[in-house]
């Protein structure tokens, strides 16, 4: 464990190093809300229509709507394991600013999971029927929003730490506060695929990711503080 | 110090019970009676709307429940973050008492709404902006309220709702504003601005005290509700005896 | 003063009666429902502190 004269930037290297070490000794955690997604994106051609062209109207709300649920269930591996075998509770005692190591748990996670997930978001997307030239664009606002979206979750994982079921919990704190992601990403995703300019809806995307990083990793630890009590 | 005494009476559980107690029925009162005044102005006084003719008189129940449900987030907010700075037990009672009434009036302006769109826009659903925020909102209500029910241990309930009710305080500005984003790139042409006439002053005063009307009601909905749970919460003080007059 | 003729034009609302009143139900039962779930909740918080001190004192 992390001795006292240990820097909080130190202290934040070694949980990303730990997290990051841990997973790759795990790789079927990191594998499973990728094959689901992979899995939601075909179930859409199959309720929908083969056809091209009604797919690739359809393309930024199905990688959208996947890409969130397929980040809440990534979010169950956030806190919980380290909360059930006591981890959470050293960092808590540890001295060093537990914002600071929650926060360097939620940047893991979102490079083990979401950034995963939006360069693997062009398959689903080419079998859409979306151009390769929007390809691109579609990584972008993926990688944006579901680094906002792992921000707003590790609030939303960290308050239901002490809750009976906080699978279905999580989802019904975390979905309605990442209205505004799914907005502006799946807008930036649909100006992408019609060769439009993606700035503005990614601006404000952005916007919304520096919000979180400011007032995120404070509530995230107060969340956990709560839970550990 | 002197002007700090109010603040310690505000954490002091007798005390808040004892002023909701002596208040709550006042508040109440004038609530009716305005609502009586306003709901006879509204639906008789007023003149119909040159367009929507008699169907704008919904805007009397709807507008108000409308607001309501926003002020009474923003007040469940406020008492949560309240609670936590200063860890004040009242506050934490006073935001488990907003969050069913705040829900029931999101309902309100929902079912509302959706009956003043089948006339106007020819649908009981449309994706209007206010519409949808105000749906988001009642998801966001039910978010908090399933956390309150989902943990069992109460401090833990009260302090972790708290938390969930300021993010999503911070929340609601972005929602609004990404929903109206959202909207106005997708123009349906039928849209049409609910309760936006020009407002005749015999239809804006019965609405504007139609508006105080559900704010006093609110308080006195509130202190009642602020009762039970303080009551309940502080079963063991010694104040409770006296309160409730047992023997 | 009334901006109806009759009791029956009142009702119908310039033909929008199945829409305002549908409203004015839906509105004002929650706020009495309300009402009455706080004066209940009160209720029973009383008899539930009062039991608990008959059964303490």
């Amino acid at each position: 464990m992390t001795t006292p004269r240990t820097s909080a930037l130190d202290a934040a290297r070694l949980v990303a190093l730990r997290d990051l070490r841990l997973a790759f000794r795990k790789p079927s955690q990191l594998l499973q809300p990728l094959v689901f997604f992979m899995i939601v994106a075909t179930l859409f051609p199959l309720s929908l229509t083969p056809e091209m062209s009604r797919l690739r109207d359809a393309a930024p709300g199905v990688l959208w709507v996947g890409a969130l649920l397929s980040s809440l269930l990534a979010l169950e591996f956030l806190f919980r394991e380290d909360a059930q075998d006591g981890t959470l509770e050293q960092f808590a005692l540890s001295g060093q600013s537990l914002t600071g190591m929650l926060f360097a748990k939620t940047c893991t996670h979102w490079l083990l999971t979401g950034l995963p997930l939006a360069l693997i978001a062009p398959v689903a997307a080419g079998a859409l029927g979306v151009p390769g030239d929007a390809m691109p664009g579609v990584i972008a606002s993926l990688a944006l929003g579901s680094f906002a979206m792992s921000l707003v979750g590790a609030v939303g994982a960290g308050l239901t730490l002490g809750a009976r079921r906080g699978g279905v919990l999580l989802s019904l704190l975390t979905l309605p506060l990442a209205v505004p992601i799914l907005i502006f990403g799946a807008r930036a995703t649909e100006l992408a695929i019609g060769g439009g300019n993606i700035a503005p809806p990614l601006y404000l995307l952005g916007a919304i990711a520096v919000l979180g990083l400011t007032l995120a990793p404070l509530a995230a630890a107060a969340a956990v503080r709560i839970g550990l009590e | 110090m002197a002007t700090w005494t109010w603040f310690h009476r505000l954490g002091s559980p007798p005390h808040v019970y004892a002023f909701a107690q002596r208040w709550a029925k006042w508040f109440g009162a004038a609530a009716a009676l305005s609502m009586l005044v306003a709901v006879y102005g509204g639906l008789v006084l007023a003149p119909p709307d040159y367009q929507q003719k008699d169907a704008f008189r919904i805007v009397y129940v709807h507008a108000p429940a409308a607001w309501l449900s926003l002020m009474i987030y923003t007040t469940m907010a406020v008492s949560a973050a309240v609670a936590l700075v200063w860890r004040m037990k009242v506050a934490h009672a006073a935001a488990a008492a907003c969050a069913p009434v705040g829900a029931w009036f999101t309902v309100v302006a929902l079912g509302t709404g959706m009956l003043w769109g089948k006339p106007m826009w020819g649908a009981y659903w449309v994706w209007d902006p206010r519409l949808t925020s105000e749906l988001v909102l009642l998801f966001l209500y039910f978010g908090y309220m399933g956390l309150r029910a989902g943990i069992e241990d109460p401090v833990k309930a009260d302090k972790a709702s708290a938390v969930l009710a300021v993010v999503g305080v911070v929340n609601v500005p972005i929602i609004k504003f990404s929903v109206e984003w959202w909207n106005s790139l997708h123009q349906t042409a039928t849209v049409m601005q609910l309760g936006k006439p020009t407002m005749d002053s015999r239809m804006l005063w019965p609405l504007l005290l139609m508006f105080l009307a559900f704010a006093l009601y609110f308080i006195a909905v509130l202190l009642t509700r602020l009762r039970a749970e303080l009551l309940r919460r502080e079963r063991n003080a010694s104040w409770v005896r006296e309160a409730v007059g047992a023997a | 003063m009334s901006s109806f003729a009759s009791l029956s034009d009142f009702l119908a609302m310039s033909g929008y009666g199945k829409y305002v009143w549908p409203c004015m139900l839906l509105g004002f039962g929650v706020v009495l429902l309300n009402a009455w779930l706080a004066v209940r909740a009160l209720a029973d918080a009383r008899r539930e502190a009062r039991r608990r001190l008959e059964m303490n004192p």
